[in-house]
């Protein structure tokens, strides 16, 4: 267990590197710098745009500004904000909590709903049921998140004024947002956990569960279920991916103040640290996501466990 | 006179599949008596598993329809039985096991708890008299270490053992009924011998009827007191065992026994094979499904569909021709 553990993590260096590396370089090849896009606005007479890049360490080579950004980063400074001269991980802490935040909720929408569709269409499967789970999911997944967002804030704040249509502020506030973002996720995981409880159901294990005279329930939850949840759990970590991905759209769209929106902000500033330590943060949330993958399936997996043990 | 327990009337199965509709089973007739073991024989893919699992609607419906016939298990119809009914059959008054001990048990469920299940669900058990009686169970099924492995997975027990396993389950609620699909036909020479001793042992000590599945003649020997044979979805002939294998009269059947191994002999050299394949059940049946492939075949086996009729005390055959085996030794 331990051993798997410190393997994932070893394996997570190259790629948080890999990450950082290329964010870094994809962002110094944009035209543009900070001072140019907002110290340039309003230039004083003599201001020397040399000097302040050479105040912010820009006119240095790249590679040594980029071995700069990790010596810090693995100490633990992000750095400080071009813009606001604050400290990145200050400025980016709030937007991180409200992300996770968010994200949190979609992700746990996505898992009840898309799994309860999921099993509903599998245990009444080629039924009226299977045929409403399957709707629901192409809705979700064909329909663009902002038409959907905007199509909610309508519905729910302007025509029946039931949610708040954006910001933050108490739970209220989370509902569409959560929702939006969970709507593909819903429609991918249902169709994984269908498909792979249909398989199980063909197991020989199952037949000698019927044998038993079990009720078509036990045997979903208890015999079919656990042994088909690992393609589904598999997709909820790369749908976690995704949906972080999809936090920068849903927060723009009801103004929610998390990390994407910052992040959308520093890269129209060029802020080259915000951009680096919030890319830095939601990479290092992807391995740790990862890692809680592996270790699912490692504790629901009686075969790896017992593997152990003798 | 000995109780009926179970009697199958005219029983039709048939999958209805992208290639068209296989006829699985033909109107398939037989019966059981209190503390009879039935063998039910033939190739693979004769029918023999649908047969029975028909009986318990235990196939996969659709593609599968049950379109005639019945059951009376006690008496009753259990074709004509709900779900929740058949339900208190299944395990309860009739328990069963499958040809493959590797893949009949969930993987991720302790030994212990897939045996106790059954008991929960039918009888009015605590857990701790469930889990008392899975050792006890675990015990007479020949499984050593009951307290220890009761606690382990399927994964950590050989292909004997789980069969083991998989018999104290069918057994665990006294069932009057033990249907065995091929139990044996997955597990090597040494190891089929041993289970079958076992459920020997065990039926002697249930008192149980059993009904067992196989495709080895020479197993049923020594096992059942009376034997079906099937050849594609059919019923060809139903015998006490010992006229069976003296009195053979379906020129399947003959062929069947002239393949069977001597005593002493090579396991591999297979005296005779019968040439041909069965055919693949996609046609509704008209003629003797064994035509193709007879050797004994007259005017009449061509005309009209063979019905089972009596050639002796309790002995039926589904053939126009009246052939008679001579075993013929040496010359073979
Ligand atoms: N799920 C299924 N779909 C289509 N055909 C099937 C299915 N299950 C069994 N059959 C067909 O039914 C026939 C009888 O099968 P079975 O009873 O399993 O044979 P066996 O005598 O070996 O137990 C075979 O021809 C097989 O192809
Ligand atoms: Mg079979």
């Amino acid at each position: 267990m331990l051993r798997i553990i410190v393997n994932r993590l070893l394996l997570a260096i190259p790629v948080l590197v890999g990450v950082t590396l290329l964010v870094f370089l994809i962002l110094h090849s944009v035209p543009g710098d900070p001072v140019a896009t907002f110290y340039g606005m309003d230039l004083a007479p003599g201001d020397d745009l040399e000097a302040m890049r050479n105040e912010l360490g820009l006119d240095r080579p790249l590679s040594a500004q980029y071995l700069d950004f990790l010596w810090q980063a693995v100490q633990g400074d992000l750095g400080n904000s071009i813009k606001t001269r604050r400290p990145v991980l200050q400025d980016l802490s709030q937007g991180v909590v409200n992300t996770a935040q968010l994200a949190m909720a979609s992700i746990f929408i996505a898992i009840v709903v898309g799994m309860s569709l999921g099993i509903l269409a599998a245990y009444k499967a080629y039924s009226i049921w299977d045929n409403i789970s399957l709707s629901v999911s192409l809705f979700g997944i064909s329909l663009p998140v902002f038409w959907i967002g905007l199509l909610l804030i309508w519905l729910m704040s302007v025509k029946l004024a039931l949610l708040p249509s954006g910001g933050k502020g108490d739970w209220r506030n989370l509902i569409l947002p959560a929702l939006t973002l969970s709507l593909a996720s819903i429609a991918v995981i249902s169709r994984v956990t269908r498909a792979s409880l249909l398989e199980i159901l063909n197991e020989d294990y199952i037949r000698t569960a019927r044998s038993k005279g079990l009720s078509g329930l036990v045997i979903m939850l208890r015999h079919t279920l656990p042994n088909g949840i690992f393609p589904v759990i598999t997709v909820v970590g790369l749908q976690f991916g995704y949906l972080l991905a999809g936090t920068v759209l849903v927060e723009t769209v009801f103004s929610w103040p998390g990390l994407g929106r910052y992040l959308v902000d520093a890269i129209k500033f060029r802020d080259y640290p915000v951009v680096q330590g919030g890319v830095l943060i939601v990479a290092v949330v992807f391995v740790v996501i990862n890692l809680l993958v592996d270790i699912l399936y490692y504790a629901l997996n009686p075969r790896l466990r017992t593997a152990e043990r003798g | 006179m000995s109780s009926r327990i179970l009697e199958v009337n005219d029983l039709v199965t048939r999958f209805h599949t992208q290639d068209g509709t296989v006829h699985a089973v033909n109107g398939v007739s037989f019966y059981l008596n209190e503390g009879d073991t039935l063998g039910i024989v033939g190739e693979s893919g004769c029918g023999k598993s649908v047969t029975v699992l028909s009986i318990l609607r235990l196939i996969p419906e659709p593609p599968a329809e049950v379109a005639r016939g019945e059951a009376l298990f006690d008496g009753q119809d259990l074709l004509r039985f709900s779900e929740r009914e058949l339900r208190k059959v299944r395990g309860g008054k009739i328990g069963l096991i499958f040809q493959d001990p590797m893949t009949s048990l969930n993987p991720v469920h302790t030994i212990g708890s897939q045996v106790s299940e059954v008991m929960r669900e039918h009888l009015d058990i605590s857990r701790e008299q469930a889990n008392r009686r899975v050792l006890e169970l675990l015990d007479t099924v020949g499984i050593p270490d009951a307290a220890q492995r009761a606690r382990d997975f399927p994964h950590q027990f050989s292909g004997g053992m789980r069969q083991r396993v998989m018999i104290a389950i069918a057994l665990a609620c006294n069932p009057r009924l033990l249907i065995a699909d091929e139990p044996t036909t997955a597990l090597d020479v040494t190891i089929q011998a041993q289970i079958i001793e076992q459920v020997k042992s065990l039926r002697e000590q249930f008192g149980m009827t059993v009904i067992w599945i196989t495709h080895d003649l020479g197993i049923v020997a020594g096992l059942a007191n009376r034997v079906i044979v099937m050849y594609a979805g059919f019923v060809v002939e139903h015998a006490a065992v010992a006229d069976l294998y003296a009195d053979p009269r379906h020129p399947y059947t003959i062929g069947l026994l002239q393949s069977l191994p001597n005593l002493g002999e090579d396991e591999d050299e297979r005296l005779v094979s019968i040439d041909g394949r069965p055919p693949d059940m996609l046609q509704e049946p008209s003629l003797c499904q064994f035509l193709p492939r007879c050797r004994y075949a007259i005017e009449r086996c061509r005309e009209e569909l063979p019905i089972l009729r009596e050639v002796g005390d309790g002995h039926q055959v589904a053939c126009w021709s009246d052939v008679r085996f001579e075993p013929q030794g040496q010359d073979l």
